[in-house]
């Protein structure tokens, strides 16, 4: 029953992320596009590559939404209304967050193209880089809560979110998030002028629909984990809490959709470098602080 | 909507889709966004969605007037739509205008609200025909492609399957081809000259193609049939040739029998036969002469004779009959000879069988078993000889690999390779040698560590690394030569490789799985600049690539994600300037003011400036005051429209909607607008200037030495004054500064550019007018024309010979024909992001690049 709840929950996210997506993009608000591109999606053929290996082709997409979904099972959107409350929550996500990359190298490699393999190849840089900038201030999150259960995380923000207690975490998080989502400005995989859509270009009709769904879901995961790590969750004065869960899985979504616009595209060699070089001693430097304060402060 | 419909019929759910696909339209832009915004076409504000990928549309859209080769190339675009899909036309033609696209559903002309009227018109094709009943497939020549195999060297050796050329044994590479009608074979022209074998070389017929095809043995001319398949004789795969009845007389070693040939090796004179192939004594390719009878004194293998005669097998002496038939061993027919007694010693090659034999192919010595067989290279039977190791010598196929051999060739010394094989320069058997360290002679290729030489493909000069080794592209040996600004190499890593320059899958180490470490599979492939060895694909870029000028077909070697080796061209300018010689003067005008729909004020300015040269016709200072307005309103449109393609190529989409929309509003502004949008101009650049990461992105990427024949704003952002304004007088009245910098980046012209939008914009503010400039009339008019113009792209020049109204001879230099040359050096050894960016600032206009 709550399983179904937050995956209602979840599917009205998506679409209100459709619709933010449009809006930002293109400057037109519609509520019915998302709703009419998702049925003319499906409506229209879907077209094999010459030649493709067709496990990976067909798997890839349908691996990026369960990869989604179950990094999702760990978000809770109130005390109760989480699908999957386990002890070690944290650490699932950053787990099921991981085969991201494999549904991406897959969708890179199944349709035998060069542009596609070649967005597949960098979406692995990007893994390089990303990979310890998630999982260290989570570590640093973890610490303050004294527990990896999400619900946890969440109570011991109680008097003082994150974002305010490890801001450079926060800081950290926030840019590697966008970097597994590959959202503008790290949007290396499925770059439009470089790729002529990379991953993304030779799935059309239903795996098109997979694909994009799958995309929606993990940017709404990653929100919600941001959330959750660092927004305090559920808590908020006067609303009931799921919806004070969504309003801030939604400004969080806003905010990552908006950035991208303003700059270009990185490259991948100061991706690495700059995450390599400045985000790691940045991400110790903050479990070393949070350690200190958790000590100092009662 | 025939072709494009989805096969079903339109009832229920299917309605229910066809409602949803009306709604949203995803467009594909032909020939491309620049082109449709230089006509002052706002496709997103039409309602539509614009996508990059042609798998994401359902709308193929093409604005204004297309040559035949960009229809050709978007029937390949229409192709790989997905249905339901809509042809529709603004401003380029209607019905079957388009062949070889199919009939255009949707066709209106070509302004803004035409557009609008379209689209609602191809929303209701959708609702209304998405889904028929009865759908015809869409056919176009440029989609009947069929993949054969050929030799690089040997255009004539074709096969439909993967394979080995059998004369040089190089890979056959894949190509695609038309399956009827003739197209040119760019194999001929790529035939290179460094591979200097008289013999080989000489093969230039080109068989495949137009005429009906016939295909023939190589060492049996007679045998010719009409399909290809196996000589009946030798096993060889046939070759195809036209179909001819005359002799080919010179020297192509298939010589056929009209005139009595033989063939000699000139190592081994006595070693005569009557068809081509190799000695076997040596394995040298056999050279031609005509048959004479005093050659035959001292080495007889056919003398004819009316005494008493046998027929033996000059592939296995030892078959000898009294009747003329075919060898029982390989199938050749037996030739004649006297019956003598005395050893045929010199000239078989195959004398003493009574000890161990083993059976090795005469075109790849390597090819070695110990029981009869096909060669698995080219087919042919394999020949017998004795296993001895003495004979071995001169001839080894296979000297074994335990210790450190190498093999030369003793014609050719710089010939030298890890394995036996044949020279690929002679078709001589490699001699061994042992590895040893002090250089062998003047060019052994294994000096490679103590002097500095690097191994280089002949055919692909791109391919380069620092041991021996083949080219991952073609097979071939890859040649020593002296390595021009040495660089210290890392000896330690290489000398690991020493004896391991195996190229037989056999030897490299497999583990217990049968899993290959990428090490071992990439061991002889050249290093990119990254040290990194990967697969190279070739991946064209182009003709419609979102983010490059559209038109601008580019193809990538790409090693890894590193461009290796680039090719360039355009898909639309081979329109020829004068289509008939002489030419009527308007027609000339109204032709040329179509060939670049980029940049049309500057052509008209650019013909008019010619034509009123050539009548000695000066115009007076106010007209050219108003000329000058023109020229810089479209300048700063231009390059507007050129940072719209740069926003889109790095992914910086509000810069794309932001300078889209001022570019359109600068098109046809007249003097008010743009003294108003100047400040929207000018905050635009303050906000670009502003931005993170851009810096970053283009700074260093593109980087060009400084060279006098660059022109326009690559030129001036390398610190070479090149700037036709700066001699003009009227320019200098209005205070006009040439504008440089030295960085020559694309940081650097990106801001030539900016610097040059808002010096043009008090240019136009200071002359107060803009005037399109006006044709003069053109009859009785005779003269030649010069004039030169600073387009936004560079400076062009135009050169036109008048006689009474007709123009007789044009000549015109643009900028960009200069430029497109740049594409290799720019992209060479870049990063693949970078490289597109690099071109991309170039700023390049395939409309008017002709070389």
């Amino acid at each position: 029953m709550t399983t179904l709840l937050v995956l209602l929950l979840l599917a009205i996210g998506v679409y209100l992320l459709a619709v933010l997506e449009n809006w930002i993009a293109n400057g037109r608000f519609q509520l019915t596009a998302p709703a009419y591109s998702a049925i003319a999606l499906l409506g229209r053929e879907s077209v094999i590559p010459r030649k493709p290996d067709l496990l990976f082709f067909e798997v890839g997409p349908v691996l990026l939404l369960i990869a989604a979904l179950l990094a999702a099972a760990v978000i809770p959107l109130s005390p109760d209304l989480i699908i999957a409350d386990l002890a070690t929550g944290a650490l699932f996500l950053n787990a099921a967050l991981a085969y991201i990359l494999v549904a991406l190298i897959m969708a890179g490699w199944g349709p035998n193209g060069a542009y596609a393999m070649i967005g597949g190849w960098r979406f692995l840089g990007q893994l390089v880089a990303y990979a310890m900038l998630i999982v260290m201030p989570i570590t640093a999150v973890a610490m303050r809560a004294e527990s990896l259960v999400t619900t946890d995380i969440v109570f011991s923000q109680a008097g003082l979110w994150n974002i305010v207690y490890q801001p450079l975490g926060f800081a950290l998080f926030f840019i590697a998030a966008m970097g597994l989502a590959f959202l503008p400005p790290f949007d290396l995989p499925t770059a439009k002028g470089e790729l002529a859509g990379g991953v993304e270009a030779e799935y059309s009709g239903v795996r098109l629909a997979i694909f994009r769904l799958g995309r929606m879901v993990l940017i709404i995961t990653l929100a919600g984990a941001t959330a959750t790590f660092y927004l305090g969750g559920w808590q908020g004065p006067l609303l009931p809490d799921w919806i004070w869960s969504a309003i801030k899985i939604m400004l969080v979504t806003a905010a990552m959709l908006m950035v991208g616009k303003y700059v270009p595209r990185i490259r991948e060699t100061h991706l690495l470098a700059w995450c390599w070089k400045f985000g790691i001693p940045l991400a110790l430097l903050n479990i070393f602080i949070v350690g200190i304060l958790i000590v100092v402060i009662p | 909507m025939i072709h494009g419909a989805r096969q079903g019929s339109l009832s229920g759910i299917r309605h229910f889709f066809a409602r949803a696909m009306a709604r949203d339209l995803n467009v594909f832009v032909l020939p491309g966004l620049d082109i449709s915004r230089a006509h002052g076409i706002d496709v997103e504000a039409a309602g539509c969605c614009v996508v990059s990928s042609p798998r994401h549309a359902s709308v193929l859209l093409i604005v204004g007037d297309v040559s035949p080769a960009i229809c050709e190339a978007a029937s390949i675009i229409y192709a790989q739509m997905v249905r339901p899909r809509v042809l529709f036309s603004v401003g380029a033609g209607s019905k079957d205008e388009l062949s070889p696209l199919p009939l255009v559903d949707v066709a209106v002309g070509l302004s803004q609200q035409d557009l609008i009227d379209g689209v609602q018109q191809v929303r209701m094709v959708f609702e209304n025909s998405a889904f028929q009943i009865d759908v015809k497939d869409f056919d176009a020549p440029a989609l009947h492609v069929r993949t054969e195999y050929v030799c690089p060297m040997h255009a004539e050796v074709v096969q439909d399957e993967p394979g080995s050329c059998p004369r040089c044994g190089m890979f056959l590479v894949a190509r695609e081809t038309q399956e009827s009608a003739a197209k040119t074979d760019n194999r001929h022209n790529e035939e290179d000259n460094s591979m200097k074998n008289s013999e080989m070389s000489s093969h230039d017929q080109h068989v495949h193609g137009e005429t009906a095809k016939e295909y023939f043995c190589p060492m049996h001319p007679e045998v010719v049939q009409a399909e290809p398949g196996s000589c009946p004789k030798c096993g060889m795969f046939l070759e195809a040739r036209e179909k001819t009845t005359e002799a080919r007389t010179t020297h192509t070693a298939h010589a056929g029998h009209e005139v009595a040939k033989e063939y000699f090796c000139s190592m081994h004179p006595e070693v005569v036969q009557d068809e081509p192939g190799s000695c076997p004594k040596c394995g040298m390719f056999l050279e031609e002469r005509e048959k004479t009878t005093e050659a035959r004194t001292t080495h007889t293998a056919h003398a004819g004779h009316e005494t008493a005669k046998e027929y033996f097998c000059s592939m296995h002496p030892e078959v000898v009959q009294a009747e003329p038939g075919s060898c029982p061993k390989c199938g050749m027919f037996l030739e004649e000879r006297e019956k003598t007694t005395e050893a045929k010693t010199t000239h078989t090659a195959h004398a003493g069988h009574e000890t161990a034999k083993e059976y090795f192919c005469s075109m790849h010595p390597e090819v070695v078993q110990a029981e009869p067989g096909s060669c698995p290279k080219c087919g042919m039977f394999l020949e017998e000889r004795e296993k001895t190791t003495e004979a071995r010598t001169t001839h080894t196929a296979h000297a074994g690999h335990d210790t450190a051999k190498e093999y030369f060739c003793s014609m050719h010394p710089e010939v030298v390779q890890g394995e036996p094989g044949s020279c690929p320069k002679c078709g001589m058997f490699l001699e061994p040698r042992e590895k040893i360290a002090e250089a062998k002679t003047t060019h052994a290729a294994h000096a490679g560590h103590e002097t500095e030489t690097e191994y280089v493909c002949p055919m692909h000069p791109e391919v380069v690394q620092n041991k021996p080794g083949d080219c991952p592209k073609c097979g071939m040996h890859l040649e020593p030569r002296e390595k021009q600004g040495s660089s210290t190499h890392d000896h330690k890593a290489m000398d690991q490789d020493n004896n391991a320059n195996h190229n037989n899958h056999d030897e490299m180490n497999h583990d217990e799985n049968g899993f290959m470490s990428m090490v071992d599979v990439t061991k002889d492939l050249p290093r990119s600049s990254d040290d990194l060895k990967m697969e190279w694909i070739d991946a064209p870029f182009g003709p419609f690539f979102p983010g490059l000028p559209s038109g601008l077909q580019l193809t990538f070697s790409l090693d890894g994600d590193t461009v290796a080796g680039s090719g360039s061209s355009s898909l639309t300018d081979n329109i020829p300037l004068l289509k008939t010689i002489p030419m009527h003067g308007g027609c000339f005008v109204k032709h040329f003011l179509s060939l670049d729909p980029l940049t049309p004020v500057s052509s008209q300015l650019l013909i008019c400036q010619a034509m009123e040269n050539a009548a000695g016709i000066r115009v007076d200072a106010n007209t050219e005051k108003a000329r000058i307005g023109a020229l810089e309103r479209e300048r700063v449109a231009s390059h507007l429209n050129w940072l719209v393609l740069f926003a889109q190529q790095t992914g910086f989409s509000w810069l794309a909607r932001k300078a889209g929309f001022l570019q359109l509003k600068f098109l046809n502004a007249d003097i008010n607008n743009i003294i108003a949008l100047k400040l929207d101009v000018q905050k635009l650049i303050n906000r670009i200037q502003k931005t993170p990461l851009l810096k970053p992105r283009t700074s260093g990427i593109g980087q060009l030495p400084a060279n006098d024949d660059l022109c326009g704003v690559v030129a001036r952002a390398s610190g070479v004054e090149n700037d036709v304004r700066s001699d003009n007088d009227i320019y200098a009245d209005l205070g006009f500064k040439s504008l440089n910098r030295n960085e020559s980046d694309a940081w650097a012209r990106m801001q030539i550019r900016l610097a040059e939008m808002l010096q043009s914009l008090q240019l136009i503010e200071a002359v107060g007018i803009i005037e399109i400039p006006t044709m003069i009339e053109l009859d009785e008019i005779s003269g030649t024309g010069k004039s030169q113009i600073e387009t936004p792209r560079g400076k062009a020049s135009l050169e036109v010979v008048l006689e009474k109204g007709f123009v007789t001879s044009a000549t015109l230099e643009t900028p960009s024909a200069y430029h497109i040359q740049l594409i290799e050096t720019l992209t060479s050894q870049q990063e693949l992001g970078d490289a597109l960016i690099a071109v991309g600032s170039l700023d390049l206009s395939p409309w008017s690049s002709h070389q």
